[in-house]
């Protein structure tokens, strides 16, 4: 493999002082960061899936309208069923998954 | 909420991938949502709850500031608008980061490539930071102006450029708005002046220098800055743009340019980011590498005072608190008439003044200029003569 040149690794935190002011102090905070930060990758997501909804149909793959149209089938409602839950559980592991 | 302004890869000298581009562009809008809902939420608070019981009690404008800022940490919309205004500002940086360590390397070599074609850049590894910034990160931006990462780093010269316009869109997607607003100040106060050499106190990447290129044609242009990586990010747009600029990596107290060196010396959002102590020392060394006759324009953030409403007072010194800008507003607790006096500039040619803070808006054709209009805050602003006693500013026109 090709030596490539090191890259810099910025920090994702600032020196200096951090106040929070939020009742629940740091830890609710940082999970404010964390669902802010989440809600950046929501954002993201669904730009790519416009992106790709767009050049599709301007390539004639896809009609205008045609994901908004589309209805799922049996199969793939099942499918969806058992990928949502399998999501809940890896989300809210730490409501559901209790030591025996 | 809308989102006119964008910057594309010639402006940014970066190039996102599509989901970077995304985090970023989530990162600007989130500021917009923070100082949109979040704070009209936080401002209701004020109105119902705060205003009605300390506004009439207390007649001092400082006190009264101090006494709303501590009541509004009371409440609820007002703390979860500063947390998320500190979350916002991390994001600008955080999703940021990822292009400008990807891209870094490819950035120092097409900086090798063109430094010094047209311009100049003297790096000085001594040099000694001076404490007030390497007490924190200002802005939050980690590694703050000189952080290097690798050698010959443009880093954090990237991660300011970008970063500064997903802060402030309205600035220009040039990052060149504050260049506008002083710009438009000298037009409009000394029609008549036309520097052929500028010197940029604190220039960091430039881009308020642009439109001094456009409105005066034959300038020789130089920066100072005590950040190595915004210099060479400065130098390598600066080559793209065909122009010369010649940079310096210097403290701003002791430029180490030859005495009467420059027709006009600039200050753009300089100020706000020192200190106290400092400022009688940039002044001095301002005035000293002018010519007789020439001119010292500092642009600097408004005077919070002046805001008539208290909320937005607090609102506006937030920064302060949330975004390591200690000095922020203290800045203007100085009395710059006295300093610039002690400084050695003519009390008759010192002009404490504003000057419009010039607001982007896109092409409405590609073939046309962008339109940049006068908002309704302005910068503090200051216009002050080197010469002898008694002499008024007019007579640089």
């Amino acid at each position: 493999m090709k030596d490539e040149p090191p890259r810099p690794r910025i920090p994702r935190a600032a020196r200096g002082p951090r106040p929070v002011f939020g009742e629940g102090g740091e830890p609710l905070n940082q999970l404010l960061a964390a669902v802010t930060a989440l809600t950046a990758e929501v954002a993201t997501l669904r730009q790519r899936l416009v992106v790709l909804e767009s050049l599709m149909t301007s390539a004639r793959v896809i009609d205008p309208g045609a994901v908004d149209r589309h209805l799922p089938d049996a199969a793939m409602r099942d499918e969806q069923a058992h990928w949502n839950e399998a999501l809940l559980q890896r989300v809210f592991y730490r409501y559901v998954e209790t030591p025996e | 909420m809308a989102d006119a302004n964008e910057q594309d890869e010639s402006q940014m000298l970066i190039r996102p991938s599509l989901d970077e581009r995304g985090r970023q562009t989530f990162a600007k809008h989130l500021r917009q949502f923070v100082f949109g809902p979040v704070r009209a939420a936080a401002q209701r608070a004020y109105k119902g709850r705060v205003a009605a019981r300390l506004e009439p009690t207390i007649a001092d404008g400082r006190a009264l500031r101090q006494r709303a800022r501590e009541a509004l940490l009371a409440e609820p919309e007002y703390r979860f608008f500063a947390d998320l205004h500190r979350i916002s500002q991390e994001q600008i940086w955080n999703s940021t980061a990822e292009t400008v360590e990807r891209d870094a390397t490819a950035l120092r070599a097409q900086w090798r490539a063109v430094s010094g074609t047209r311009g100049s850049l003297t790096v000085d590894p001594q040099l000694t930071i001076p404490e007030y910034l390497r007490r924190m990160d200002t802005h939050c931006m980690p590694g703050s102006y000189y952080r290097e990462w690798i050698e010959d780093d443009l880093a954090n010269g990237a991660l300011y450029h970008r970063g500064s316009f997903l802060y402030a869109p309205s600035g220009g997607p040039d990052v060149d708005g504050a260049g506008r607003a002083s710009l438009a100040l000298l037009r409009r106060e000394l029609p008549r002046f036309r520097p052929c050499r500028i010197v940029d106190l604190g220039c960091g990447t430039c881009g308020p220098l642009w439109p001094y290129f456009e409105a005066f044609p034959d300038v020789e242009i130089h920066g100072v800055d005590i950040g190595a990586p915004l210099l060479r990010f400065a130098q390598l747009a600066a080559e793209r743009r065909g122009r010369a600029l010649h940079l310096r990596q210097a403290d701003a107290a002791r430029t180490g340019y030859e005495s009467g060196s420059f027709d006009l010396a600039t200050a753009h959002i300089l100020f706000h980011e020192t200190e106290k102590d400092a400022v009688p020392a940039i002044l001095a060394e301002a005035r000293r590498i002018l010519r007789d006759d020439g001119i010292l324009l500092i642009v600097d953030l408004p005077d919070a005072q002046r805001i008539p409403d208290v909320f937005q007072q607090v609102v506006f010194d937030g920064d302060a608190y949330y975004n390591n800008e200690h000095f922020w507003q203290r800045m203007h607790e100085l009395d710059w008439q006295a300093e610039l006096e002690r400084a050695g500039f003519p009390s008759a040619g010192i002009s404490l003044t504003g000057a419009p803070m010039m607001l982007y808006g896109p092409p409405e054709r590609t073939d046309a200029p962008p339109r940049w209009t006068a908002g309704r805050f302005q910068y503090f602003a200051v216009l002050a003569r080197r010469a002898a006693s008694g002499a008024s500013l007019e007579r640089a026109a």
